[in-house]
């Protein structure tokens, strides 16, 4: 017992270290946006740099928002036939198909911005538009909402299906009315993943976006860049932070661990 | 199954084919294309191509560009590796306190590299965090701050998620039996952990591995914000800066090939791993 001691010790400094390193940054934004310091040194705690945000960025965090709630729901409508197929039917090439579907999470988003920029100012004529904006995030984020959407109806028994269709409903019924709510906690957490990424990214707009709309990721990029430490770019960090943070608690009380389709932990 | 017709779901198969075509191959494949031309030629509707010219200049002038991004997010990986397989390893076999706690923190790195290059910044800086380690050990923010060393502290922070994802996940399907077996026969708990545990969970470590590279690759704000003149001479950070202020696409597209050719590799080896895995 006596011998154990050292080895615990070093064991939770080892996890205490981890979380330091991965927790910090984001405490720290949190904390210079929250205090400031006078020219005598001392530090005061105020919401004054909140306040300093101006009304732009806070619409630009309402279209953040409505963006990535759009990119979510276009990317399940396209992605829940897929992964109804890839859980439940067995056929060549299926591993294939899988790697190619799941390719475009791992495509740099600087390598797709400038393709999907060059293709939509020269066949499309998508550049700068607000469609072309959903359906561009919404490709590069499409794995994220079919992975969970195949983990969770992979595990779905076929005997509901089978009873309800015994029963005389209609393929459509089916879907509504038992395939969807059984698999209620993998929509939901494609949903977070696919806004959280979604809400977060300021490369693909910066690309194919435009001055046209304001998106909060974006502006806090060009922020970083021009003002750097001021109070206030830590401040905007913090609102788009917290936005992203309350999702993702909610995602955890609700849905828990079970269905993250080998994303998060 | 269910006496389907095949037709039934190619059709619902379709359209998500029909949307990656155009929404990603295309793209993508044009980016290969543009390599090929002049210049903004291509956007502008009248391609010029010069064949292999944008290639010689990555070449001549891109040649450090290219390394740096080999090596930083490589570094990183390995990091990732030390600090992460000793992490998996606790979460899957031993008993942790606020194991919970533990779990929900590694989901902060999916929040996006713009908070962990822009929190590092701020910590890294004077009045940040790292104050009263520079006074103990002497040294000012200048080493540590826009070297190599800051960029992969980054790069690691934020994969490390995926290494212990991974890892954890081939450590789980290890049977515990077979160690108690080793142990049983003899064994060290060390020999136990080097001979048995080790090489059954490497193809999950191998995997998490290239995954933690090919992610680093992309990686934009990281090397940007913490690297300096030096340390942010990667890829990315060189076709943003050659597209959105010089506008010389064909040089970019070059350069972007590159990075594609490089996480096709990485992700074709991911999917060999796990696959020998499965």
């Amino acid at each position: 017992m006596a011998f154990k001691h050292p080895w615990i010790i070093i064991k939770y400094l080892y996890l205490a270290l981890i979380v330091f390193l991965i927790l910090s940054p984001f405490i720290f934004i949190f904390y210079r946006s929250v205090t400031y310091r006078t020219y005598e040194g001392t530090t005061f705690v105020g919401l004054k740099f909140y306040s300093q945000i101006t009304p732009a960025y806070w619409r630009a965090l309402v279209n953040s928002l409505i963006v990535g709630l759009l990119v979510s729901t276009i990317d399940f409508v396209v992605a829940l036939p897929a992964a109804y197929v890839l859980a439940k039917y067995e056929f060549k090439f299926k591993k294939i198909l899988t790697a190619i579907l799941v390719a475009p999470m791992f495509t740099p988003d600087v390598v797709a911005g400038v393709g999907l920029a060059s293709t939509y100012i020269r066949y499309y004529r998508l550049y700068g538009t607000f469609i072309g904006t959903l359906l561009g995030l919404a490709s590069t984020s499409y794995p994220m909402m079919l992975l969970p959407l195949f983990a969770s109806l992979r595990t779905l028994d076929p005997i509901y299906e089978d009873a309800a269709k015994t029963l005389g409903a209609k393929p459509l019924q089916v879907l509504i009315k038992v395939v969807l709510p059984l698999i209620g906690p993998g929509i939901f957490s494609g949903f977070v993943l696919t806004f959280v990424w979604c809400i977060n990214n300021y490369l693909l707009p910066l690309f194919i976006t435009g001055p046209a709309i304001d998106l909060l990721a974006v502006k806090l990029y060009s922020d970083i860049r021009w003002w750097g430490l001021l109070g206030r770019v830590a401040a905007e960090a913090s609102a788009l932070q917290i936005a992203t943070f309350a999702v993702t608690l909610l995602y955890l009380k609700t849905v828990g661990r079970r269905y993250q389709g080998g994303f998060a932990l | 199954m269910n006496g389907v017709p095949k037709a039934s779901y190619i059709l619902l198969v379709l359209p998500t084919i029909v949307y990656l075509v155009f929404f990603w191959l295309i793209p993508l494949s044009s980016i290969v294309i543009i390599s090929f031309t002049e210049g903004e030629s291509f956007i502008l509707g009248r391609p010029r191509y010069i064949g292999l010219q944008n290639y010689a200049a990555v070449i001549e002038s891109y040649a450090s560009t290219v390394r740096n991004t080999i090596i930083l997010p490589l570094s990183a990986a390995l990091i990732d590796f030390i600090a992460g397989y000793p992490l998996a390893y606790l979460l899957v076999r031993r008993k942790v306190l606020l194991q919970n706690v533990l779990r929900a923190s590694l989901l902060f790195p999916y929040f996006g590299d713009i908070y962990v290059s822009y929190g590092l910044w701020n910590m890294f800086l004077p009045g940040g965090v790292f104050d009263a380690l520079y006074s103990i050990t002497g040294l000012s923010y200048i080493h540590v701050l826009y070297t190599p060393y800051a960029v992969v502290l980054g790069f690691s922070i934020f994969t490390l998620p995926f290494m212990v994802l991974y890892t954890s996940a081939s450590l789980s399907e290890v049977d515990p039996s077979i160690e108690e077996a080793a142990h049983t026969l003899g064994a060290s708990p060390l020999k136990t952990f080097l001979k048995v545990t080790l090489p059954l969970s490497a193809p999950g470590a191998v995997s998490g591995f290239i995954a933690c590279f090919g992610w680093n690759l992309g990686g934009y704000l990281i090397p940007l914000l913490l690297g300096g003149v030096e340390a942010s001479n990667v890829v990315t950070v060189k076709v943003v800066h050659l597209t959105l202020q010089l506008h010389n696409y064909g040089l970019a597209a070059s350069l972007a090939t590159i990075l594609i050719a490089m996480t096709l590799l990485s992700t074709y080896f991911t999917f060999k791993v796990t696959k020998v895995a499965g």
